[in-house]
């Protein structure tokens, strides 16, 4: 086998990594939810402070 | 951008394969099929479908019968087909050859139905086969059929005139086309297989002859097309634990004319199904096509590919039958 | 930790060199574009989904209370239940699952969706098909082959209505904007370019130039895997891979692992027709290679599986607060459980049981509904709040609709899996008369007819609270709305 392959192979690899990233981006960042999450709150109340995921988020590694 | 082409190409390709690997290349196998004769060139078997039984496939695909019933008889290593007496055989890819619609189906609510033209002809025939599905709760009339004795028989121990097994509509012929030979019309029209004798493939003669068969309380015999008519007009006058559905939307009442049509359906012993009196219930043209269709399923002509339980595919270039 | 984790550097595309304003505006630009088509499909969607629904639970009834409506001739079992599976497929399952591919893909090519007159033709000639083809399978012109039970007139109107969707999605690839491609992408080009090929390819070898006898049983069978497969299933997984990772703001675990679960799914997933016909009248090749194919499909499904888990590890509490993530993380664990039990079913043994029962219904209705289905909603809930500038109003409506359908077809499943390999045992003992299999069959049918309520009632309420956004009746967000950016705060905004 070609001896560069193993170097591409990575390459390969940490291109195949930022694919992965590309569904984000600086306003929909790593590390945000996004979806319009369901807060718990009582039908027709709408003013109360709503708890956010990020409230309730294990310290978890970010990737 | 190259890595697209790339993708591109592999969803062409893989797919390409599996089209190739599924339809192409098993069509070159057994796409091309030829008929089975003797040689001399007669019994040619199988013989294309004409007139009602083609008509009455549609009807069959119409209403839906292929979601209920299968019509392909499993060898013996992969269930209990054989043993149920739903075939002499299993059926292989050159019974199908001049089927209008392939129905093999994928579900059994219902019996297989391979064979369901045939199996008026098994009871007949009496003790040496088994006639009519083990399955069903068997027939048993009185007359002629052996379904009494049949091994299977036992199991349904009322033993008594409880005819019919569930739900198959093997519907025959009505009795009057019957008389008409070529009305009938059932699969294998060709003169050659006009042979009387009751051989294992149910020539229409024999099955026309037997049509008119009644048992001994006068209902009409299982699988003949008087009790298809019935059964398809109402199951559960002949099985009450069946589930299927009704036809009588294939059947017209009308007022009986000077003389009750021969078309009309027997009720016997089925009093709550008995039209009030004057009246009758015949079939429509539908009807009789759809019963026409089901007498002429019949797998019982031997193959040479598929005379064992256990044999495998047929291998069509090596039998010199193309 | 790994300084580059947090991702802020600009990897080789231009991505990332934009402000996050810029970013936030861009992608509601490309959203507003998508509205009416999308909203299109998904309206149309909604409602085959309610006639399949009726006509389901209708059919469900009818199995066991035979003589219900018997005089009907376009009531007719055999007649309702082909309406309601292809009113399944080709209305719910297909259009529900070209709105979604049309938002996402816009989103990934990162440009504003360009001649929506073409979807909206497109939809409007498929809604054209699907409804002549309901009505011809009623009055009577069912093909007799499943899943193509519509008549000829039905199905070209379908190919061409499919042809406009298609150039479009051609013309959005062809200006997409230069950058990495995105695994979802794959499946989504995958999707439509398999499907005009399988749907072609069965219309031209059962109706144009039939080929002969049983080998029109093979490519019937081919074309329904591979609708399932390739069409529903890509679909499916395609979102799947795009929702999980959004919602919960991580990247997939392993994209390289993504990848070769892509092709080694191609590759198995399109060989596994043949398993529906297993002992079936054919050269024993055939049948042996789909079983390998499904067999070795759980390779694919491994990486899948896998991937989400190690996506999701550490946030499945987030599944409390999204439905979206709640209705497609339940789809994809359905996904590894419609598969194995895919194999178990192929295997020779057990199909020698279970072939010909109820068995095959309820692994068809695992993929068709407890994955692609349950998928889609979760799209839907994410996709419909961006498209009309409303969240949706009523978190009790959300909630009812996903307990109702996961308990539906959850119970439905059970009753048919279970249910049919008691009946295959019966089926399968020649000693007993064919009555004792209908009878054995008979409660399961009951139940089954049980969850169908609850599926009716999920439904109604999801077309319910569709419409309410529809109507522009959903709730304003005091959180951003993705169209508005300006009232947006920048700490825990989302």
């Amino acid at each position: 086998m070609n001896p560069m392959s193993v170097t591409d192979f990575f390459a390969k690899v940490r291109r195949y990594d930022q694919n992965a990233r590309v569904i984000f981006d600086r306003a929909e960042p790593i590390g945000q939810p996004t979806d319009l999450v369901l807060p718990y709150r009582p039908w027709f109340r709408r003013r109360q402070r709503k708890r956010t995921p990020n409230d309730y988020k294990s310290p978890a590694k970010d990737s | 951008m190259k890595g697209l082409q790339s993708i591109f190409l592999g969803i062409f390709g893989i797919f390409g394969f599996s089209w190739l690997g599924m339809t192409v290349v098993p069509n070159l196998q057994i796409g091309s099929l030829n008929p089975q004769s003797d040689d001399e060139g007669t019994d040619i078997y199988p013989m294309p479908a004409s007139g009602m039984a083609l008509h009455g496939a549609r009807v069959y695909a119409a209403n839906g019968c292929l979601y209920c019933h299968t019509q392909q008889v499993r060898p013996e290593y992969g269930g209990s087909d054989l043993d149920r007496k739903w075939g002499e055989r299993r059926s292989a890819p050159r019974d199908y050859i001049f089927e209008p619609i392939v129905m093999l189906g994928n579900m059994r609510t219902g019996p297989d139905l391979a064979n369901v033209g045939h199996r008026p002809a098994l009871q007949e025939k009496g003790a040496a086969a088994a006639p009519s599905p083990a399955a069903g709760a068997s027939p048993a009339p009185a007359s002629g059929a052996t379904a009494g004795t049949s091994p299977v028989a036992g199991a349904s121990p009322a033993g008594a005139v409880s005819p019919a097994p569930a739900t198959s509509p093997a519907v025959a012929a009505s009795p009057a086309t019957a008389a008409s030979p070529g009305a009938v019309a059932g699969a294998s029209q060709a003169p050659a297989g006009n042979a009387p004798a009751p051989t294992a493939s149910a020539s229409p003669s024999t099955m026309v002859a037997n049509v008119n068969a009644l048992t001994s309380e006068g209902e009409p015999l299982p699988y003949t097309a008087a009790w298809h008519h019935r059964h398809l007009y109402n199951p559960r006058s002949i099985n009450e634990d069946s589930n299927m559905p009704a036809y009588r939307f294939l059947y017209q009442k009308r007022r009986i004319g000077g003389v009750a049509s021969p078309d009309a359906i027997n009720f016997a012993g089925a009093p709550n199904d008995q039209p009030a009196a004057g009246w009758e219930i015949v079939p429509s043209y539908d009807a009789k096509c759809l019963v026409a269709y089901l007498m002429s399923r019949d797998q019982s002509h031997p193959l040479k590919e598929a005379k064992s339980a256990v044999v495998a595919a047929p291998a069509p270039a090596k039998e010199g039958q193309k | 930790m790994n300084p580059t984790a947090g991702t802020q550097e600009p990897p080789l595309g231009d991505m990332e060199v934009t402000t996050s304003d810029v970013d936030r505006v861009e992608r509601a630009l490309i959203d507003a574009s998508t509205r009416l088509p999308v909203l299109v499909f998904y309206a149309s969607a909604v409602g085959w989904l309610l006639f399949a629904t009726l006509f389901g639970f209708l059919t469900s009834i009818k199995m066991h209370s035979p003589d219900l409506l018997t005089n009907v001739d376009w009531l007719t079992w055999g007649r309702i239940r082909p309406a309601h599976l292809n009113a399944l497929i080709y209305g719910w399952g297909s259009m529900v699952g070209m709105g979604t591919s049309i938002w996402l893909m816009a989103r990934l090519c990162r440009t504003t969706l360009r001649h929506p007159l073409l979807l909206i033709t497109g939809a409007a000639f498929w809604n054209l098909g699907v409804l002549m083809g309901i009505i011809g399978v009623l009055i009577g012109d069912n093909t007799g082959y499943e899943w193509l039970e519509f008549p000829g007139y039905s199905a070209i109107t379908l190919f061409v209505a499919y042809l406009l969707i298609m150039t479009w999605a051609l013309i959005m690839f062809r200006y997409r904007r230069r950058g990495h491609v995105y695994i979802t992408q794959w499946y989504l080009l995958g999707a439509f370019l398999w499907f005009p090929w399988l749907y072609a390819a069965a219309q031209t070898m059962l109706f144009i130039v039939p080929v002969q006898g049983v080998m029109q049983a093979a490519v019937n069978w081919w074309f329904a895997n591979g609708l399932l497969f390739l069409w529903f299933g890509s679909i499916g997984l395609g979102t799947a891979y795009y929702m999980i990772p959004k919602v919960i703001g991580r990247p997939v675990h392993s994209y390289y692992l993504a990848t070769i679960g892509f092709w080694t799914f191609a590759i198995f997933s399109s060989w596994t027709g043949m398993m529906r016909l297993i002992d079936g009248p054919f050269p024993a090749w055939m049948i042996t290679a789909s079983i390998a194919a499904m067999i070795l499909s759980v390779i694919p499904v491994a990486t899948v599986g896998l991937n989400h888990h190690m996506t999701m590890q550490g946030h499945f509490p987030l599944m409390r607060y999204s439905p979206t993530l709640r209705f497609t993380v339940f789809g994809a664990i359905t996904y590894t459980a419609f598969s194995i039990v895919g194999v178990i079913i192929s295997l020779r043994s057990m199909a020698q049981i279970v072939h010909f029962t109820e068995v095959s219904m309820g692994w068809t209705y695992m993929g068709l509904y407890a994955f692609f289905t349950m998928v889609m909603f979760g799209s839907m809930y994410y996709i419909v709040p961006r498209l009309v500038g409303r969240e949706w109003r009523y978190a009790t409506l959300i909630k009812l609709h996903f307990w109702g359908s996961a308990y539906g077809i959850g119970l439905m499943v059970l009753l048919l899996l279970v249910g049919g390999f008691v009946q295959g045992l019966s089926l399968n003992d020649p000693t007993l008369p064919f009555d004792e299999t209908t009878e054995s069959i008979l409660p399961y049918l009951r139940g089954r007819s049980l969850s169908w309520i609850l599926l009716t009632v999920s439904h109604c309420i999801f077309a319910f609270h569709f419409g309410l956004m529809l109507l522009g009746f959903g709730r304003t967000a005091s959180l951003p709305t993705f169209l508005n950016p300006l009232e947006e705060k920048s700490e825990g905004g989302h």
